[in-house]
């Protein structure tokens, strides 16, 4: 074939620029870190690339869903500690009014110390979360009890707390479900109506025999209501654990999942700097060669021969 | 005695008009389109001397036709690999594409459900909302504009290319005219073979430079633009489907005829671009319904059912420019799942109607096109009016994007509760079946989430992208090879020229010598007559 200079100069230049766009890849590589920059250069690799980030995007939100549920949980799992308290002082309270030698001054004293209890109660029930939702009731926006000391009544909107996603296919609640916890066994009287209800029973001074037998059965029945009130408030408490032992375990696995998708990410993304390093000092060499037989091909003439 | 002056003399002028030609060969060695010269030299009749016979121009036509492809080929695959190229970093990117709006969306709804009545919370599902929309207006913005670029490009080419045309005609008459080749008529030819390659390159021409050298241009279907020597005019227009077209004295040219930068731009333009168009809007279009729907079946902060969020786009319809009925139709959006990622092509033809979306495959039509019992096909559902003729059609745009839009809306007016809740309810249902439906099958059937389509999406641009580069690295390949089998003939090699230049200065000096020799001799026999 007969050489032409046309055709010398195109081929050098093409070579030139080829070993300079490799150069160029190599050094967008190095310094953003990543193997590639748009879908068109890894079709498949960046589809991989934008399913592993949305899936991490996903666990980050499972991740917050966790800390939410964690927070509500082991908040109403300390007020409902300190539920536990308030009644089993109230209990206290009940064992001391059984007394036979009991007078009528420490009677009324100890039925206003179970008014007080019941105060308690309503405001252990009334607790409000960090953003100023009521933290017990669910879904509803009121506070449970209202109406105050003589007149307390259980918000009837109360409901079980909300679910959120924690992990694929699983949910937990973000609270603790007192419905029961918040009522005697009968359902129909609340937590602090019947504490209410005992100061009035502890108040009681019958003088007849039948009086005295009454007001003693009625406390023996307290007493085994207030059993089964600690029950159900320890209920709802455990409740509240079993979710807290749930979270660290779910966590656990999802951290798996994120280490994964990481993994993943990592693998379809991420230069191999290595990799780069030695193309670009191939591309560097090649460019230099490329550029010495340009320089050397264009100053060989006969006409310089020619005197 | 004197036939020694006249050969002398012969050869001077000989060696002289062929150091004229290698001086041109050396001086236009870098010029484009530019055919190495030669003398060929003939004896003189009867007296021995020596004469230039022909000016060769190393020109070969075959050649020179199949550089002209090659370039053609290449302009094709650049034109639509550079515009591919730039769709597809547009929505690959982090900055521009729907990917990181549609996670920062699903994510915000994703706290949505774990604080349903968190003010904050909401205000972000709404801030991300309007980022989503910003960020689809965009996109459809710039396809817009790469479009409205497109189209002035291809004004511009079919503008320069007519110019060409018409110096390629008048040059082709001076050269006809001519008759024989001497340097101005090869000077000409050069010219007109640049033009060719540059027609070649812009519009796709063909052309053929027969053996009794009459030339040939014609269009990619053999018909020709250069007839009785006046070139046809070129210009542009609108084919039935509103796509821009080439025309040749008013008359539409199928794109398929079309070749070079401007047969690449029109492929961007009737497809590429409105692809990506459509799917940006049926994205659009399904965040929209899915926000809108949630909306309608949930309560908001206020205990009333949601308003809506977005401004869905609504399926536009543009009638065949060539319709003779009267049969005009409405469209919406009847099943989102069955909705195709394209436009869809509706005709009416043997009495019937039929449906293709845009990569020609055929969508089943039911209905008879009342309110009652419209048209259903590629989840739309299509209303007529009027009786069309056959051969009418429509093109149905399902979800035209620049449509998409945010209302305003109040943190409070979010619906995350089930719908009949009471006012400030702390139930997320409503939100939690949102997230469900963002995450779940939406599209395609119901196979595709909403995130998933846009990554089909990103990849399948990626993939086209790829391949369109791939094909333009090809074709490049392939010029290269062409343009050195062209130049190997009639490029200029500098040392070929100095070999010949020696080579004619020392015939030019012995020449010089023969004639100073017969002046010697003569002096010799005017000496001798003296004595």
């Amino acid at each position: 074939m007969r050489i032409t200079n046309s055709m010398t100069y195109r081929s050098m230049l093409a070579a030139m620029q080829q070993r300079q766009q490799g150069q160029f890849e190599a050094q967008q590589a190095l310094s953003t870190g990543v193997k590639f920059q748009h879908a068109k250069d890894n079709p498949i690799g960046a589809a991989g690339v934008l399913r592993a980030e949305n899936l991490l995007a996903t666990l980050e939100s499972r991740q917050k869903n966790l800390d939410l549920v964690e927070s509500k949980a082991s908040y109403a799992e300390s007020r409902l500690g300190n539920l536990t308290d308030t009644l089993q002082s109230a209990r206290d309270l009940l064992v001391r009014s059984q007394t036979v030698a009991i007078n009528t001054e420490d009677r009324d004293l100890l039925a206003e110390q179970m008014r007080g209890l019941a105060q308690d109660v309503a405001a252990i029930g009334n607790t409000r979360d960090a953003d100023g939702r009521p933290l017990f009731g669910g879904t509803s926006p009121n506070l449970p009890f209202s109406g105050g000391a003589g007149a307390w009544s259980l918000d009837a909107g109360m409901s079980a707390p909300i679910q959120v996603e924690v992990a694929s296919g699983r949910s937990l609640p973000a609270g603790v479900d007192v419905r029961a916890a918040f009522r005697d066994s009968s359902g129909t009287v609340d937590l602090a109506t019947a504490l209410e209800n005992m100061a009035a029973e502890i108040a009681l001074s019958p003088t007849d025999d039948a009086g005295k037998l009454a007001r003693r059965d009625a406390l023996d029945a307290s007493l085994t209501e207030m059993d089964a009130m600690l029950e159900r408030t320890s209920r709802a408490r455990s409740s509240a654990g079993l979710t807290l032992e749930a979270v660290d375990v779910i966590r656990d696995t999802n951290e798996a999942v994120k280490l994964n998708a990481n993994e993943e990410l990592t693998r379809l993304r991420d230069a191999d700097v290595a990799e780069e390093v030695t193309k670009l000092a191939n591309e560097s060499a090649s460019l230099d060669a490329a550029r010495a037989v340009f320089q050397k091909l264009q100053q060989q003439s006969l006409f310089d021969y020619l005197r | 005695m004197t036939q020694l002056f006249d050969i002398g003399r012969s050869a001077l002028t000989s060696y002289q008009n062929a150091l004229a030609t290698v001086s041109r060969n050396v001086a236009n060695a870098n010029t484009p389109g530019y055919a190495r010269q030669s003398v060929q030299f003939g004896e003189l009749a009867g007296g021995g001397g020596v004469s230039v016979v022909a000016l060769n121009r190393s020109a070969d036509n075959s050649a020179l036709f199949a550089a002209r492809d090659a370039v053609d080929e290449r302009a094709f695959a650049e034109a639509r690999a550079g515009t591919l190229s730039r769709i597809d970093t547009l929505i690959s990117d982090d900055a521009t594409g729907l990917a990181e709006p549609l996670r920062r969306l699903a994510e915000s709804v994703d706290a949505l459900t774990a604080q349903p009545t968190d003010i904050a919370t909401r205000q972000t599902v709404l801030a991300q909302a309007e980022g989503f929309a910003a960020q689809v207006q965009s996109l459809s913005q710039t396809l817009a504009s790469e479009a409205g670029q497109g189209a002035q490009q291809l004004m511009g080419l079919v503008g320069q290319a007519q110019d060409q045309l018409d110096e390629v005609a008048s040059i082709q008459a001076q050269i006809d005219k001519v008759g024989v080749v001497d340097a101005a008529a090869a000077t000409l030819m050069d010219r007109r073979d640049v033009l060719l390659e540059g027609l070649s390159e812009s519009l796709g021409l063909k052309s053929q430079i027969n053996g009794d050298g009459t030339l040939r241009v014609t269009l990619g279907n053999g018909q020709p633009v250069i007839e009785a020597g006046q070139a046809v005019r070129l210009g542009l227009g609108s084919d039935e489907q509103g796509n821009i077209q080439l025309t040749t004295n008013g008359n539409l040219q199928p794109s398929r005829v079309v070749g070079g930068e401007a047969g690449g731009i029109m492929q961007v333009l009737h497809s590429d671009i409105p692809a990506a168009q459509d799917q940006l809007g049926r994205i659009a279009l399904a965040v929209g319904e899915t926000f809108n729907q949630a909306q309608a079946a949930g309560t908001d902060l206020s205990g009333n059912p949601g308003a809506e969020l977005f401004v869905n786009p609504s399926p536009q319809v543009r009638d065949f420019s060539g319709n003779t009925g009267a049969a005009a139709i409405s469209a919406a959006v009847a099943d989102i799942s069955a909705l195709p990622a394209s436009r869809v092509t509706l005709s009416f033809d043997g009495g019937g109607w039929s449906a293709t979306d845009a990569r020609g495959v055929n969508l089943p039509v039911t209905g008879s096109g009342t309110a009652a019992d419209p048209l259903l096909f590629g989840g739309l559902s299509v209303e007529l009016t009027g009786a069309a003729a056959n051969g009418d059609g429509f093109v149905i745009q399902p979800a035209p994007a620049s449509q998409f839009a945010v209302n305003s809306l109040s943190a409070e007016s979010l619906a995350a509760a089930a719908g009949g809740s009471t006012a400030n309810s702390g139930d997320n249902s409503n939100a939690l079946a949102l997230q469900a439906s963002l995450r779940g099958g939406l599209l395609d059937g119901g196979n595709t989430s909403i995130q998933n389509a846009n990554v089909n999406w990103v990849s399948a641009t990626g993939q086209s992208a790829a391949s369109a580069i791939s094909s333009a690295d090809v074709a490049r390949a392939a010029e290269s090879f062409a343009l050195d089998r062209r130049d190997a003939i009639q490029g200029v090699n500098l040392d070929e020229e100095a070999a010949d230049l020696m080579r004619f200065q020392q015939a030019y000096a012995a020449a010089a010598q023969v004639l100073a020799t017969a002046g010697n001799m003569f002096d010799s026999i005017l000496a001798a007559v003296r004595g």
